[in-house]
């Protein structure tokens, strides 16, 4: 998967441009959407708890990689939306969904040698999924690109907002 | 909760009381600290039941429609012939060998292991340490024919860490400035006032 810091930009980028649209959509709630999109990556408990090392101890088949699909990642945005002030579940549902989904594709697009993804549809899809190749995991230059994105709309809404309206 | 002008005025009112009950209700059975507690721990246990289910779909045991290193490392013999995508590290070039870590679960315990596969018509040339993901046929116990490899660039891996790091802190402080923890609750609610981090130091600045 792409590094972190991409997805925080992708979030951060898109829950910026739906900011110009929804007023209510102010910057504790761009936050939110990029905490969603950390909500994959909590597989990656796998290099502190393996896997195996939890089958082993429960005797029992076991994949920390179910929650970077989107049933997994579904679950624990319900979590989310769960710890929150019931007024606030409808944003944050969708703000945590739409974090979490946008890291979701930004994986679908990864480069396979198979030209395979992983089954990040599971458990709808089964199966990987057939990816465009776009970029490698270890690749510097999507957080650059995605970096310079978020500057560009940071400035650009700023911009937006700091001239009245006609 | 609000009367209402007209004449129907007493059925919307009863109408809002039923709207209000339920509201209340609602928010009783998920706002209090043991509803939302005794939530929590049940998602929680519904996405540790998904590990479990996904852990039997990607198990060893089971027939993987793309097989990988651990597939391989469990049991190399029912794959040859097969389509299998295996990283690994170039320890030779001539001819051009990987060695590949991996590990599953089976019978109770975790096994682990290393083993090296010689990869025949690679098309392009890769230099001893680099590691590469390879697609193709296993010809045999020990040797795959590829189709397409990618090379996967090492050094990158420290970069990926230090930016995956530096996100997580600026995600954490975003999420620590924004939102706080309501003990009393057990929620998570949003901040009347941001804490501004550059707008305290500004005006510590004009007090000093």
């Amino acid at each position: 998967m792409p590094d972190l810091l991409s997805h925080a930009f992708i979030a951060y980028t898109l829950c910026t441009l739906l900011a110009l649209q929804y007023e209510w959509l102010t910057p504790q709630y761009v936050t939110i959407g990029m905490v969603g999109a950390f909500i994959p990556d909590i597989t990656k408990i796998d290099l502190i708890i393996g896997s195996n090392t939890v089958a082993a101890a429960i005797d029992y088949p076991f994949d920390w990689f179910a929650i970077h699909t989107i049933g997994g990642a579904f679950v624990a945005t319900l979590i989310g939306v769960l710890v929150v002030s019931h007024d606030e579940r409808r944003r944050v549902f969708a703000l945590l969904a739409l974090g979490a989904g946008s890291h979701l594709l930004a994986d679908a697009l990864l480069l396979k040698a198979s030209g395979l993804s992983s089954p990040l549809l599971w458990p709808l899809i089964s199966t990987p999924i057939p990816t465009p190749g776009l970029y490698r995991s270890t690749d510097i230059w999507p957080s650059i690109a995605t970096g310079l994105t978020a500057l560009a709309t940071w400035f650009a809404v700023r911009h937006a907002r700091s001239t009245p309206s006609p | 909760m609000f009367l209402v002008n007209g004449r129907d005025s007493s059925l919307r009112v009863r109408e809002s009381e039923l709207v209000c009950h339920w509201g209340v209700h609602r928010q009783v059975m998920l706002e209090s600290r043991r509803g939302r507690l005794g939530g929590v721990l049940l998602l929680l246990l519904v996405l540790l039941g998904l590990c479990l289910v996904f852990g039997t779909q990607t198990a060893v045991q089971t027939q993987a429609p793309l097989p990988g290193a651990d597939h391989l490392g469990y049991d190399v013999s029912q794959y040859v012939g097969e389509q299998v995508e295996v990283s690994g590290v170039v320890i030779n070039t001539e001819p051009v060998v990987i060695g590949s870590e991996y590990n599953y679960y089976a019978d109770g315990e975790r096994h682990g292991g290393f083993f090296t596969l010689t990869v025949r018509n690679i098309g392009q040339p890769v230099a001893e340490g680099e590691l590469i993901q390879v697609y193709g046929v296993l010809e045999s116990e020990n040797a795959m024919t590829a189709q397409t490899i990618v090379v996967v660039p090492a050094r990158n891996f420290l970069y990926m860490y230090l930016v995956s790091f530096l996100a997580g802190l600026w995600v954490l402080g975003r999420l620590l400035a924004h939102w706080r923890f309501d003990p009393t609750r057990l929620a998570i609610t949003k901040r009347s006032t941001p804490v501004r981090l550059w707008n305290s130091a500004r005006s510590n600045e004009e007090d000093s």
